[in-house]
């Protein structure tokens, strides 16, 4: 029965007897958690459901199982986890530190919101479609900075790398779908036509459309599964301290005018203070 | 960018932002920092990081008053909720403050509706200074059935901050921006169309487009927009019992998902 405090939900279900603030039983989308889904289902099969609404299948499974051992730890040189390191560094509390891999890698450059802009790629399996979507797909620009790089390829090389083409096989191998495959094969072409080689990001978003993903549950899956390497840097550096972490003392130089700055001497300042 | 450049950024990084010296002082876009605040709140401090820009004592006062006049100490609204919420969970004043400020990317309230706002006012003065008709291209949105962002009350239903915020700029004496004035006639004839006025999104953005402000320096301007209602409803939840803000029953659940099923092995 409705009331004023009813918060409506298709996902979660708690059946209470003698305190309605502490239950008995609790089912997320109809599966009793405690009897059902502990027992018999995986983590993966219950994060897709969670995220899509529907089981997935066993291949499905499989292949985010698969994603979510290369996304674990996008490595130390990671926007998300530089960003954890440096809260880390500090002993920040835990979820400081994941909130700052968040932010790090939630955007539009190898982040959650260059996700969602590569899956648009794949609406058409044909080539020149995909290269036009990759030219001309819609990009919001509202509170997102104005997009200055090709979104799903590395900004930075012209030399294909060879750690994403063996990611990309490698996850291709598990799909059920048409998109990897269709990359695998198509790769060197797409490459061709834009001088520059795809980035992990395209191949990600390849492996969130063989899912049956939408943008925004690519998203939200892509910086969840991202947090466990962010987190064990962060702790890693913690132990080590701050003394050995870097502070680029000599690499950071200011340009332009500035005033100069004159230092006042507190010893002259608290002579009276102190020899009273 | 090739790798070549981007290992010149790692051997020398520039930078206009700012240099500590440590033990001796800092710099601040240039400004030697502990000088240049004897005589600055950190609000005209913040606003001089966002633009580059001193701001006039009645500028000032006005941007001072749009950045307080959200600051509603209630606990029902979503970023003070959210604060509340984290208080409720005992975590650190930090993260609930964070937690609150996060929700304020949001479409429903303050960046998404203020930076669009203003792009949108813009877009409208350019066009409107090249010839244009502003109802003509509030047609064209109508028609095409596109957001007309920062109008969306219904004529009953009175944006209290408008009112409030036009006394205080008449107070000053500030003077009526091009954007003001554009930001007035769309509501007329928004009024007279489709029964609908202003809310306070379009006076903000006119007011601080009229000021000379850009969309990064709205959003960063508008980053703490609320800010100040979230410490009392953190500080208020905390003298609570643990996890007693707006306590949710078992039974608050409308559900209305599949009825409980087994998780049989897929075939």
């Amino acid at each position: 029965m409705s009331n004023k405090h009813t918060i409506e939900s298709a996902i979660w279900y708690e059946e209470s007897s003698h305190n309605e603030f502490q239950p008995d039983a609790c089912f997320c989308h109809g599966y009793d958690v405690a009897n059902e889904l502990i027992p018999n289902a995986s983590w993966f099969d219950y994060l897709y459901l969670l995220i899509s609404g529907n089981r997935p299948s066993e291949s499905q499974s499989r292949l985010l199982e698969k994603l979510a051992v290369l996304l674990a730890n996008p490595g130390i040189r990671d926007l998300s986890v530089q960003a954890a390191m440096n809260a880390g560094v500090g002993n920040a509390p835990e979820a400081s530190v994941l909130v700052a891999a968040l932010a790090g890698g939630s955007g539009q450059y190898l982040g959650a919101k260059e996700i969602a802009y590569c899956m648009s790629y794949f609406d058409k399996l044909e080539l020149k479609p995909f290269c036009e979507r990759v030219e001309n797909s819609s990009k919001d620009s509202d509170i997102w900075p104005d997009l200055d790089h090709l979104p799903g390829f590395d900004e930075y090389s012209t030399q294909p790398s060879k750690f994403v083409s063996q990611c990309l096989v490698r996850l291709a191998a598990y799909s059920d779908g048409s998109c990897l495959k269709w990359l695998v094969q198509n790769r060197l072409q797409i490459e061709q036509y834009f001088g520059q080689p795809i980035a992990l990001s395209t191949v990600i978003a390849a492996v969130f459309r063989d899912l049956a993903l939408s943008g925004e549950q690519a998203q939200y899956l892509f910086l969840i599964l991202r947090l466990p390497g962010a987190a064990a840097h962060a702790m890693e550096q913690k132990n080590l301290g701050w003394q050995k972490f870097p502070f680029f003392a000599d690499t950071v130089k200011y340009e332009g005018e500035s005033e100069p700055l004159e230092l006042p001497d507190v010893d002259a300042l608290i002579e009276g203070y102190v020899n009273d | 960018m090739t790798e070549q450049q981007l290992s010149a950024y790692r051997q020398s990084y520039p930078t206009h932002a700012g240099i500590a010296e440590l033990s001796r002082g800092s710099i601040f876009r240039g400004k030697n920092l502990h000088e240049f605040i004897k005589n600055k709140t950190w609000f005209e401090l913040n606003l001089f990081g966002i633009t580059g820009r001193q701001f006039s004592s009645n500028e000032i006062k006005v941007l001072n008053y749009i950045w307080s006049s959200t600051s509603y100490a209630d606990i029902r609204i979503w970023p003070n909720r959210v604060a509340a919420i984290a208080a409720a969970a005992r975590t650190t004043p930090i993260l609930a403050m964070v937690g609150g400020i996060s929700t304020c990317d949001a479409e429903l309230f303050v960046a998404r509706p203020l930076v669009t706002c203003l792009k949108m006012l813009k877009a409208i003065g350019d066009k409107v200074d090249n010839g244009a008709d502003y109802q003509d291209l509030i047609d064209e949105k109508l028609n095409k059935k596109q957001t007309i962002y920062g109008y969306g009350r219904p004529i009953t239903s009175i944006d209290e901050r408008v009112p409030h915020f036009v006394n205080f700029l008449n107070e000053q004496q500030h003077p009526v921006g091009a954007n003001f004035k554009l930001a007035f006639k769309i509501e007329a004839y928004l009024k007279q169309k489709k029964n609908i006025r202003m809310n306070i999104a379009a006076l903000y953005s006119a007011v601080c487009l009229d000021l000379g402000f850009n969309e990064v320096e709205m959003n960063l301007f508008v980053t703490t927009l609320v800010y100040a209602g979230m410490p009392p409803c953190y500080l208020d939840t905390l003298q609570k019992p643990p996890g007693a803000f707006l306590p949710t029953k078992c039974s608050d659940i409308g559900y209305t998902g599949p009825s409980k099923r087994a998780w049989n092995k897929q075939s």
